[in-house]
């Protein structure tokens, strides 16, 4: 099976938070913020992205002390950035094929283009 | 493109090896996790139904709750349905909560004795903790393996 190259998760920040999400159930504003070592206006930004394509969900739980920022990938999401991450292994493996193309031409040409 | 493609391979693979580096327990969750399950096995071996399904939720709520300040503390949550290879750990975990159950309900239903419900307990205290601690290590394994 072949990756689908994915411009929601590729961008950077995004790949990077895709990553740790998907390697975990949920993961907080503030350590998804020290990881990546961006401000909370930066992440918040690449959150509403990934968010609004349906890739993660943003939970505030409440209840005693202060409350915090869940953030957690979506099975959507999920999906997404596996597919993503194989068409990166396909990449680099046959660097002269490309990547999703019986699936995706457009997106791998704009990728490449 | 294969040089942005192994940058962006690269990047995953650091922020994996980031969060493993995150997902290290306090060293007194396991041994109250370990506890918790001590007195769900206690409640099955020694009770009546109403001190078994009593110890069965009091069991699932403290582990709740154990669950609840461990995520506030680490600000990460792995379930074991997510963790991968390293996932069966947790399986084991469950086989070993079912055997216990059943073997404390034997020895209850079967016998008057009590001393070995108390080893039954300890075992499966003792076990919880060198299962958890298995998981922990393999878990941060498989992030550092790059899944």
């Amino acid at each position: 099976m072949s990756g689908r190259f994915d411009e929601v998760v590729h961008a950077p920040n995004r790949l990077r938070i895709c990553a740790l999400l998907a390697a975990s159930s949920s993961v907080e504003f503030a350590l998804l913020r020290d990881i990546l070592g961006v401000a909370d206006s930066v992440l918040s930004k690449h959150l509403k992205v990934l968010q609004d394509a349906g890739y993660l969900t943003i939970s505030k739980p409440t209840g005693r002390g202060r409350v915090k920022t869940w953030v957690s990938l979506t099975a959507e999401g999920r999906r997404a950035y596996a597919g993503h991450v194989q068409a990166l292994k396909a990449l680099f493996d046959a660097p002269g094929t490309p990547a999703g193309s019986s699936e995706t031409d457009g997106d791998t040409a704009s990728v490449r283009a | 493109m294969e040089s942005n493609a192994a940058e962006a391979l690269s990047a995953i693979a650091e922020a994996r090896a980031a969060l493993a580096d995150r997902l290290i327990s306090p060293w007194w969750y396991h041994p109250i996790f370990g506890l918790l399950i001590a007195g769900y096995v206690l409640a099955v071996g020694f009770g009546d139904v109403a001190v078994q399904i009593g110890g069965v939720v009091l069991s699932l709520a403290g582990c709740a709750a154990l669950v609840s300040v461990y995520r506030r503390l680490t600000g990460v949550w792995v379930s074991g349905f997510e963790a991968g290879p390293a996932g069966r750990w947790i399986g084991a975990l469950g086989w070993l909560m079912v055997l216990a159950a059943v073997a404390a309900l034997g020895i209850g239903a079967l016998t008057d004795l009590r001393w070995p419900v108390w080893c039954l307990a300890t075992v499966a205290a003792a076990a919880t903790v060198v299962l958890c601690r298995r998981f922990d290590l393999a878990l941060r394994a498989h992030l550092r393996a790059g899944g």
